[in-house]
C-alpha cells in the first residue's frame, strides 16, 4: 500500500465486537483475567493498551519499520533511548539540535557520567575524529532545529555500522511523509508525535520506531519499567491526526516554499534557512533523502536588536507566537528565548541561533494570507 | 460516485474484511487474500481491502455502500427502482487514500464477477 492509504488504514482494523470503523478509545487501567496470568494479551494499562497498539502499528507502517512504541512525550521517547547507555559511554550528536534534547543530554545525562560531543554534522566526516572506544551512539536531527541544516543520513549510517554504533534519527521535522531514516540505515527513528504526526496542536506524544527485535524488547522494557506510556485518548488523537498527514504535508511543503521564496527577496531579511533553496549547503543531500522540503523556515532579520525582533514576533495576525510546530495553524517562535532557551548563548550563537532569528512553522492556511501577515509584521522594522 | 453494479444480486448482509498486510508494509495482517476469498466465496463485496462496507460517507477512509439494503433500505423497492437504483447498485464514498490503491481494490473486487 502507498503512503496515503497506510496513513488511513494501517493498524485501523474494525472493532471485532461492534464493527466500529474507528479505533475505540480503550480508557482502562487494567484488564480482567480469567485466572492469574490468563488474559487476552493485555495485563496492565502501562504496558499495553489496544488504542495505543493500533497507533503503534500505524506509525511503524509509515516509517517502514517493524516495531513502534509510543511515549507520553517526545522527550520521554528520547529519554528511553538514552536509558540504554551506561556511565562512561559517549554519544556524538549535532551542534544544532532541539533545545529540549540538549537540556536532557547536558543536564540529566552528563551528571550521570555520559559524555556528549556536539559536532557540525553537515559533513558526516566530522564524526570520525570524535569516535573513541567508549562511543556508543550517534544521535542526528535532520533537518535541524532551527537552522534547517541537512545531515546525510546514509553517510552517518555507514559510519555507525562500521563502528557498531547505535544510530538514532530524530525525524520530527521531516515526518515520515518526507523521509524514512530506517530505509537509509538508521537503527531507531524518534518522533515528537506532537508535531506533524498529531498535526493539530492538541496532544503531546513521542514515538520510537525500529526494525530489530532485541532493540524493540529493550525499549519496551524501559517504557514499561519507567512508565512513560501515553494515554488512550492521546493515542486516539494522534491516530486521527495521522489520517490526514499526507494531505497536510503536501500543503505544508507548498506553503513553506511560497513563504521561503517570499522572504528570500525581502529587504529586511538577512538570511532565510530552508533546505529547498539550490544554494542551501546540503540541498543535494536533501533532494536525495527527502521527498520535498517541508514547512519549517527560519529567518534572521537584518535588524539585530532583540527588542525589534520581539516587536515583529508580536505583530502577527495569522501566525501565532508559540512554542511547538507542525500543526495546521502557522506558528512563529523566537528560538533564543523559547525553544532553545536552555542552550547557552555562546553555544547557540556559534551555530547561528541569534537574538534576531525567528522560526516559522508554516501551517496549511491560504498562503496569500500568510505572506500578507509577514509583510505586515515586517513593517514594524525601519 | 454512483456505480451500477452489473452482476449477481447481493443478498447476504455483508461484512468488511480486516486490514491485511499488503506485503510491503510490515504491519501484522492475518487474512491472506486466498483465505478471505475462500471465506467470502459467495459474497463478492467482501473482498475489498481498502474500501470498507459501511453506511455513511465523507470520511477520510473510502466506504462502499449497497443503497438498496443499507442507506435506502426504507425506500420501497418499486419507488427506488423507478428512480434508477436497483439491487445491483453500489455507492462509493471515495476517500483520501492513494488513488492507485483504490483502483487496485476496485479492480480486484470486480474480478469476482464472471
Amino acid at each position: 500500500m502507498k503512503f496515503g492509504t497506510k496513513a488511513i488504514h494501517a493498524g485501523a482494523n474494525p472493532d471485532p465486537s461492534t464493527g466500529a470503523i474507528m479505533t475505540p478509545i480503550f480508557q482502562t487501567s487494567t484488564y480482567v483475567q480469567e485466572a492469574p496470568g490468563v488474559n487476552k494479551g493485555y495485563g496492565y494499562g502501562r504496558g499495553q493498551n489496544p488504542t495505543r497498539d493500533a497507533l503503534q502499528e500505524n506509525i511503524a507502517a509509515l516509517e517502514n519499520g517493524k516495531h513502534a512504541l509510543c511515549f507520553s512525550s517526545g522527550m520521554a521517547a528520547t529519554d528511553a533511548v538514552l536509558r540504554m547507555l551506561k556511565p562512561g559511554d559517549e554519544v556524538i550528536t549535532g551542534d544544532d539540535i532541539y533545545g529540549g534534547s540538549y537540556r536532557l543530554f547536558v543536564n540529566m545525562y552528563e551528571p550521570m557520567g555520559i559524555k556528549f560531543h556536539f559536532v557540525d554534522l553537515t559533513d558526516a566526516e566530522n564524526i570520525q575524529p570524535h569516535i573513541t572506544t567508549n562511543t556508543k551512539m550517534i544521535w542526528v536531527e535532520t533537518p535541524t532545529n532551527p537552522t534547517m541544516q541537512i545531515v546525510d543520513i546514509a553517510a552517518c549510517a555507514e559510519i555507525a555500522k562500521a563502528k557498531d554504533l547505535l544510530f538514532v534519527v530524530d525525524n520530527t521535522f521531516a515526518s515520515p511523509y518526507l523521509q524514512n531514516p530506517l530505509d537509509l540505515g538508521a537503527d531507531i527513528v524518534m518522533h515528537s508525535a506532537t508535531k506533524y504526526l498529531g498535526g493539530h496542536s492538541d496532544v503531546i506524544m513521542g514515538a520510537l520506531i525500529c526494525n530489530r527485535d532485541e532493540l524493540f524488547k529493550k525499549l519496551y522494557f524501559i517504557l514499561n519499567s519507567c512508565g512513560s506510556n501515553p494515554g488512550p485518548m492521546d493515542s486516539f488523537l494522534v491516530m486521527r491526526g495521522i489520517k490526514t498527514l499526507h494531505l497536510r504535508m503536501e500543503r505544508h511543503c507548498f506553503n513553506g516554499r511560497k513563504v521561503a521564496e517570499y522572504l528570500k527577496n525581502h529587504p529586511k531579511i538577512d538570511i532565510v534557512y530552508w533546505p529547498g533553496f539550490p544554494d542551501h549547503k546540503n540541498h543535494e543531500v536533501a533532494k536525495r533523502q527527502m521527498r520535498d522540503f517541508g514547512g519549517m523556515v527560519s529567518i534572521v532579520l537584518k535588524d539585530k536588536s532583540i527588542e525589534n525582533t520581539f516587536k515583529v514576533a508580536s505583530s502577527f495576525q495569522v501566525f501565532s507566537l508559540a512554542e511547538s510546530l507542525g500543526g495546521v495553524e502557522s506558528l512563529i517562535n523566537h528560538p533564543a528565548t523559547m525553544t532553545h532557551g536552555s542552550v547557552p548563548k555562546e553555544d547557540r550563537e556559534r551555530v547561528g541561533v541569534v537574538d534576531n532569528m525567528l522560526r516559522l512553522s508554516v501551517g496549511v492556511e491560504d498562503y496569500e494570507d500568510l505572506i500578507a501577515d509577514l509583510e505586515n509584521a515586517l513593517k514594524e522594522l525601519n | 460516485m454512483i456505480l451500477p453494479f452489473q452482476g449477481k444480486k447481493e443478498e447476504k448482509s455483508p461484512e468488511r474484511t480486516s486490514y491485511t498486510n499488503d506485503g510491503h508494509s510490515p504491519s501484522k495482517g492475518t487474512n491472506s487474500s486466498a483465505e478471505s476469498a475462500k471465506y467470502h466465496s459467495h459474497n463478492y463485496l467482501l473482498i475489498n481491502k481498502v474500501f470498507s462496507l459501511a453506511e455513511s460517507l465523507g470520511g477520510v477512509e473510502s466506504l462502499i455502500n449497497h443503497p438498496a439494503t443499507m442507506t435506502h433500505g426504507s425506500v420501497p423497492k418499486e419507488d427506488r427502482e423507478r428512480v434508477g437504483f436497483e439491487d445491483n447498485l453500489l455507492r462509493l464514498s471515495v476517500g483520501v487514500e492513494d488513488y492507485e490503491d483504490l483502483i487496485a481494490d476496485l479492480e480486484n473486487a470486480l474480478k469476482e464477477l464472471n
